[in-house]
């Protein structure tokens, strides 16, 4: 059809981005640590020895034991039983606020990126507002008017992560626009809709899922630092900070009370990051393999 | 190019400033090695522009990077040959020695001055600050300096002009100052690689111009690196022409327009678009190969119409139509 | 402009666009610069016009407004008796499925995460012209009209060179059948010998499918070979247009003048004109006043630095705006 004989196309080979995930040590540890924590916290029912709200007056403040693993706490419940019980509310709380978080965030950062005008100077205006309140201090003044429920404590830390994610979100989409296949889809006679969500919102999700999982972990302290401060679920229901809260009141007599939900939290915050950081670097085509 | 030349503190005065001789030049991809400049020589007089031409993947970007010691370290290497600036080995000069040469013996000029300026700094800084660190200049004497350097580039306004940042500058303006920088140690040899390829074309020919009159007054010695042949036919005295890695054609520039010989070569100026005269824009089938798909022997073959079995040989760079000048790497087109 | 049939397939008439910045700290100052300043001009069905001009004259915003990429402030663009500016969304729509663009880099134009049976499948089915098992084959029948084999239908853009790219760029502004295509510098990106190849097949789709393009490019000797008539642009006006090769062998305004002395060619004794000229365009922020070439123009009056010259006929199919020109 041309005078040139059509040319072959060239296989040249891109390493996947799963394919380099699973190069990524750092990533796999952390991947390992965070699903071994979320199998505990599903399997609670079966794998708790106890149940995490029986007391027992004669265990009051055990020791760590071959019965006890974790001890007992001030009521002699069982610590181990009530941190894997814990890690059920406390790891519900962080994916469905920062999932909230992110679907919210990233729409609203696309349409206004996108878009761009006065509804988008709006929006960036509001959400550095937000952005200028620190996170804490957020989720509290909300806990604080909202009332603690566990509702209300995900809505709170939900609030703190959109204006993040919008602004990520916003960020992308106007480097994305940038480029000359948001202006081809346009030619071609696709809706602003259908350009956004298939076209751009694929392109930035690499970007997402890294701060997403950041996001996890730092919604999870929030959760704690909440709990402890005792503004989470109300007692005797079991989360990480509110254990942590409670074995404050006894360190003294039993350090190991305050020890083993502080070291879940520290064990999934570590994982979570390592997963961020070793995501990033899979998905970054510039870093090495 | 028979004698080698003596040591650098006399060197300065005979001989070609630049020297390169049986260069290779490969880029290693795990334990592979594959050589994207191959056996190339070539030296360059005061005066004398060559210019090295081909298309993207030629080796004329990597050749250029050999000899400002500019590789990008741990992906390629000089495996083999000899870089001889203005008496200096620079393959066999400490890393040190390189550094003193670079910008002092031997300056560099490339195709995107935005990117290749300092967009914090002032344009005067960037200037002198060559003449700093390689001559000892004080920061006043320095911007003094730097202020003749942009008004014999012909930049309006120079002096008043030293505190501007890069991006108050035009594109054309922008690769006056590169020029300025360039040259402000009076170095003895220009490596220009693609200088006015991102300029529109009424600004090219002014930089052009500058060039070749910088050029005269300095004696410069001057390696184009392009990949248009009008830009090669207006400004260089002699043409290499590169692809995949190989010299394939080495001629002064009126016998290469004359008599393109090499099959490549000729298929280069069949395609080439032309305001005015016969002919032009005859693509050449297919494409380049890859690095890891390049042919044994020839590596024009998998294009080429002249194509013999010989080809699977690599042909020598052998003279044609009897002049010693006019070179050729091809089995069909050589003298016999 | 005379020379065109009667009723031009698109008619471009003193199309304006003006874009503001601000900038400057502490105070930030608006400028605005005026990339289309009363453009005008036709092209016929099956005819290739092209557009040159140097960086920041405009000619890519002529395609961008036309294709309602970006609003216009004011003129008129009329395709196929449709005005285009005024055009509903849904009308918008079956116009766009006539009037399509192919870019200069394909890498940024296809979306990278999309297969290319997706990419040009995608057009087929948003405008309900295939659906299901029916895209495939009606894409590889795109591929095979641009060169490209079957097998490049679930590969990635990634996985192309350059000019495959383009190609791949040039089949999916066919997807929808068009009449017209803007080509904003489609082969500046490439080199030489691909260069040649990209537009020889787009002159043979320009033959089999009577296709008419605006061909935008800075470059005259591809221009030369493409286009049938060409509107050199300079600061968002129209300075001259004309047939080829007559605009080339003998410009009548003085900017066509530089730009083919300027332009070198792969032959020796046609070098490039070098000269000190200093004049370097002006900032499109505050063109001169008058003629906006005249602080470079060696012709220049008294006249050219008051009044604007406007676009007149200089001889069959030939206008200029000069005041100077005959």
């Amino acid at each position: 059809m041309t005078a040139a004989a059509p040319p072959a196309p060239q296989p040249r080979r891109r390493l996947s981005v799963l394919g380099k995930a699973l190069r990524n040590v750092g990533l796999v540890l952390g991947a390992v640590i965070v699903v071994a924590m979320i199998a505990a916290a599903l399997g609670a029912p079966w794998i708790a020895p106890y149940d995490p709200d029986a007391q027992d007056v004669l265990l009051v403040l055990g020791t760590p034991d071959s019965v006890h693993w974790f001890g007992t706490d001030a009521f002699g419940r069982d610590v181990l039983s009530r941190v894997l019980w814990g890690a059920r509310v406390s790891l519900y709380v962080g994916f469905v606020a920062t999932a909230a978080g992110v679907v919210i965030g990233t729409v609203i950062g696309v349409i206004s990126g996108y878009y761009g005008g006065i509804v988008d100077r709006l929006v960036v205006a509001a959400t550095d507002v937000l952005l200028s309140f620190p996170q804490l201090i957020m989720g509290l003044l909300l806990v604080a008017v909202l009332g603690a429920s566990l509702t209300n404590l995900i809505i709170a830390i939900a609030v703190t992560a959109v204006p993040a994610f919008i602004r990520m979100a916003r960020g992308s989409t106007l480097a994305m626009r940038e480029r000359d296949f948001v202006d081809a889809c346009r030619s071609l006679g696709f809706s602003d809709f259908r350009i956004m969500f298939v076209h751009v919102l694929p392109n930035i999700l690499d970007e997402l899922v890294v701060m997403a999982s950041l996001w996890l972990a730092s919604a999870i302290r929030t959760e704690s630092t909440l709990a402890f401060i005792g503004l989470s679920v109300p007692p005797p229901t079991a989360t990480w900070g509110g254990i942590v809260r409670e074995g404050f009141d006894n360190l003294l007599d039993g350090p190991w009370l305050a020890l083993f939900p502080s070291l879940a939290i520290l064990a999934v915050m570590i994982g979570l990051n390592m997963i961020g950081d070793g995501l990033r670097d899979a998905s970054d085509p510039r870093a090495p393999q | 190019m028979t004698a080698i030349p003596a040591p650098a503190a006399t060197a300065a005065t005979d001989g070609p400033p630049l020297i390169v001789e049986h260069l290779t030049t490969s880029i290693h991809v795990g334990s592979d090695r594959h050589d994207v400049v191959r056996d190339i020589s070539f030296s360059i007089g005061p005066r004398e522009t060559l210019a090295l031409v081909g298309e993207s993947g030629c080796g004329k970007s990597m050749t250029a990077l050999s000899v400002m010691g500019l590789l990008p370290a741990g992906v390629a290497s000089v495996t083999a040959g000899r870089i001889v600036v203005d008496g200096v080995d620079m393959t066999a000069a400490a890393e040190a020695k390189r550094e003193s040469m670079r910008g002092d013996r031997i300056g560099m000029i490339f195709q995107e001055p935005m990117t290749s300026l300092n967009p914090v700094l002032p344009i005067g800084f960037q200037v002198g600050e060559a003449l700093m660190q390689h001559h000892g200049l004080t920061r006043k004497q320095a911007r003094a300096r730097a202020c003749e350097l942009l008004e014999r580039v012909r930049v309006p306004a120079a002096a008043d002009r030293l505190d501007a940042y890069p991006h108050q500058f035009s594109g054309g303006m922008r690769q006056r100052v590169m020029i300025a920088l360039a040259l402000a140690c009076r170095p003895r040899v220009l490596i220009a690689d693609e200088p006015t390829t991102a300029l529109d074309v009424t600004i090219q020919a002014q930089v052009l111009a500058l060039l070749a009159d910088l050029q005269e007054k300095e004696g410069l010695a001057v390696l184009l690196i392009t990949h248009n042949l009008g830009v090669v036919a207006s400004v260089a005295d002699r043409v290499m022409v590169m692809y995949g890695g190989d010299v394939v054609e080495s001629a002064p520039v009126a016998a290469f327009f004359a008599r393109p010989t090499h099959p490549y070569s000729s298929a280069l100026l069949a395609a080439m678009p032309r305001i005015e005269g016969e002919g032009g824009l005859q693509p050449i089938p297919g494409q380049v190969p890859t690095l890891t798909e390049m042919p044994v022997g020839c590596r024009f073959q998998s294009r080429c119409p002249l194509r013999i079995d010989r080809c699977a040989l690599l042909p020598p760079l052998a003279a044609v139509g009897g002049d010693p000048d006019h070179r050729v790497r091809c089995w069909v087109r050589m003298d016999t | 402009m005379n020379a065109i049939p009667a009723t031009p397939l698109l008619d471009i008439r003193d199309l304006r666009k003006s874009f503001t910045s601000r900038r400057g700290w502490p105070i930030a100052r608006t400028s605005v610069v005026k990339a289309l300043d009363g453009v005008s001009f036709t092209v016929g069905a099956g005819e290739v016009v092209g557009v040159v001009g140097e960086s920041g004259c405009g000619k890519s915003t002529v395609a961008r407004v036309a294709l309602r990429l970006q609003e216009a402030d004011g003129g008129s663009v009329n395709f196929d008796g449709a005005d285009v500016l005024e055009a509903s969304k849904i009308d918008m729509r079956a116009i766009r499925r006539r009037m399509q663009m192919v870019f200069q880099d394909p890498s940024s134009s296809l979306d990278g995460r999309q297969r290319i049976v997706d990419a040009l499948g995608e057009p087929l089915r948003v405008h309900g012209l295939a659906s299901g098992a029916a895209v495939r084959p009606m894409v590889a029948r795109l591929l095979d009209e641009v060169g490209l084999p079957n097998s490049a239908l679930d590969r990635y853009p990634h996985e192309f060179s350059g000019g495959q790219r383009q190609r791949i760029g040039i089949a999916r502004a066919l997807a929808l059948g068009p009449d017209l295509i803007f080509a904003d510098e489609p082969v500046s990106a490439l080199d030489v010998s691909v260069q040649a190849q990209i537009l020889k097949l787009l002159e043979t789709l320009r033959a089999e499918r009577h296709l008419a393009f605006v061909f935008i490019s800075h470059d005259l000797g591809v221009v030369r070979y493409f286009c049938r008539r060409v509107v050199v642009m300079y600061l968002g006006r129209v300075v001259e247009t004309g047939p080829v090769p007559e605009i080339f062998v003998d410009p009548r305004h003085p900017y066509t003048r530089l730009l083919k002395v300027s332009s070198p060619e792969p032959d020796p004794t046609r070098a490039v004109a070098m000269t000190f000229q200093e004049g370097e365009p002006p900032s499109p922020v505050d063109p001169p006043k008058g003629c906006h070439f005249h602080p470079r123009c060696p012709l220049a009056i008294d006249r050219c630095r008051v009044e604007s010259p406007v676009l007149r006929d200089v001889a069959p199919g030939r206008s200029v705006a000069c005041h100077l020109a005959t």
